[in-house]
């Protein structure tokens, strides 16, 4: 994984890419991985737009907000934001 | 030699200057994301499905490849197979055929005499011309966090939001939830949520049938209905011959005064590559809600 940390750019073509060709959910461990590599890692957020833009249907559980994936990586960028800085000053 | 203990170098954030710095660049993060969040319920009530268009415009090119590939792979794995498998694969699958043939036929038969019974009474089936367009499936439903499927069919060749999506021209599996220009997104009755109202076997009950996933649904009827696995479950409002699934599993805890009826779809939902949409078909109203 340390190798990976100044290729910013392999792991968002790698997750972009995952997006389009395989379970979301691949694609969202690759970014999960960016999260914890890179410094605000805003591309979850746009990986969630695209999965919304691509799959979004009926969610009965959210009102159908078309929204929740787009929502649920704003969740994930906002705890990695706050919560990183206290991890960091730890090891 | 000055011994050092690793935790003297410890700062927590939100104190001194480092804190200082940190407290402002988490107060620009908080403020970004409450104007981004504004945006997106914003969108969410305005334009609900905007970027539908460009992404499956994109996402077209990607899967094309990706099909490709994995025919490929496929059709190299068959080369390597032995010949004796092959021919005992292939003897079962006539078998099969010849079973399916019969099957087809006789539903057929029924259909046609239901249509003609229906044009002695008088009743039509609707004003609008329907017709089905054939649609490769892109995505199917595990690749979506939605349960939903992506088919290469969209508005240019005439499908509309709530237009009937079949597995074959009798098999109904769900309707189209968003449609783009050359895209749709289609949501199997099937998925955890949804709703469909149904007959069981030879019943003229309408019931409502609750979709569990995984092109399961499941149906509470009260207990010893006449309810047999095998029984062929229609959707109700439809014309004739829209088969939603076969009752699989019938069950009842013995304080239940209930029974818990499962049909699975006719075909399995994660293995169609291609479906049909019945243009002009969302007027029918057989959701429950």
């Amino acid at each position: 994984m340390v190798f990976l940390k100044n290729k910013r750019w392999l792991v968002d073509v790698a997750v972009f890419i995952l997006a389009f060709v395989a379970p979301w959910w691949l694609s969202y461990l690759v970014a999960l991985g960016g999260v914890f590599l890179f410094r605000r890692y805003v591309e979850i957020v746009i990986l969630g737009i695209l999965v919304d833009a691509l799959y979004s249907g009926p969610v009965v559980w959210f009102g159908n907000f078309p929204y929740t994936m787009t929502l649920f990586s704003l969740v994930i960028l906002m705890l990695s934001t706050y919560l990183k800085p206290f991890l960091r000053s730890t090891m | 030699m000055r011994f050092r203990l690793p935790t003297s170098n410890f700062r927590r954030p939100g104190s001194g200057r480092l804190g200082r710095s940190f407290r402002q660049s988490t107060w620009r993060a908080t403020l970004g994301v409450l104007v981004f969040l504004i945006v997106v319920l914003l969108a969410a009530r305005f334009t609900p499905h905007v970027l539908a268009t460009p992404a499956q415009a994109i996402a077209q090119p990607f899967v094309a490849v990706r099909n490709a590939i994995a025919t490929g792979f496929t059709t190299t794995i068959d080369f390597f197979q032995s010949k004796e498998s092959l021919l005992a694969q292939n003897a079962a699958l006539e078998k099969d055929a010849t079973l399916y043939g019969a099957v087809v036929a006789e539903r057929d038969y029924f259909i046609n005499q239901v249509n003609e019974l229906q044009a002695l009474l008088g009743h039509s089936s609707s004003s609008t011309p329907e017709k089905f367009v054939s649609a490769q499936v892109f995505s199917k439903p595990g690749f979506s966090p939605y349960d939903t499927m992506l088919v290469a069919a969209g508005s240019n060749q005439g499908v509309a939001t709530g237009d009937l999506v079949f597995a074959d021209p009798h098999a109904l599996i769900g309707y189209v939830s968003s449609v783009s220009l050359t895209a749709a997104t289609v949501t199997a009755y099937s998925t955890p949520g949804q709703q469909l109202n149904v007959l069981i076997g030879s019943s003229s009950l309408e019931e409502a049938a609750s979709g569990l996933g995984g092109g399961t649904l499941e149906v509470r009827l009260p207990r010893n209905s006449p309810v047999a696995i095998g029984d062929i479950v229609t959707a109700a409002g439809l014309p004739t011959g829209s088969i939603v699934g076969q009752v699989a599993v019938a069950t009842a805890a013995p304080a239940d005064p209930y029974e818990r009826v499962l049909f699975t779809s006719p075909l399995n939902i994660f293995d169609l590559s291609y479906v049909f949409i019945k243009t002009n078909s969302a007027n029918h109203g057989i959701l429950k809600k």
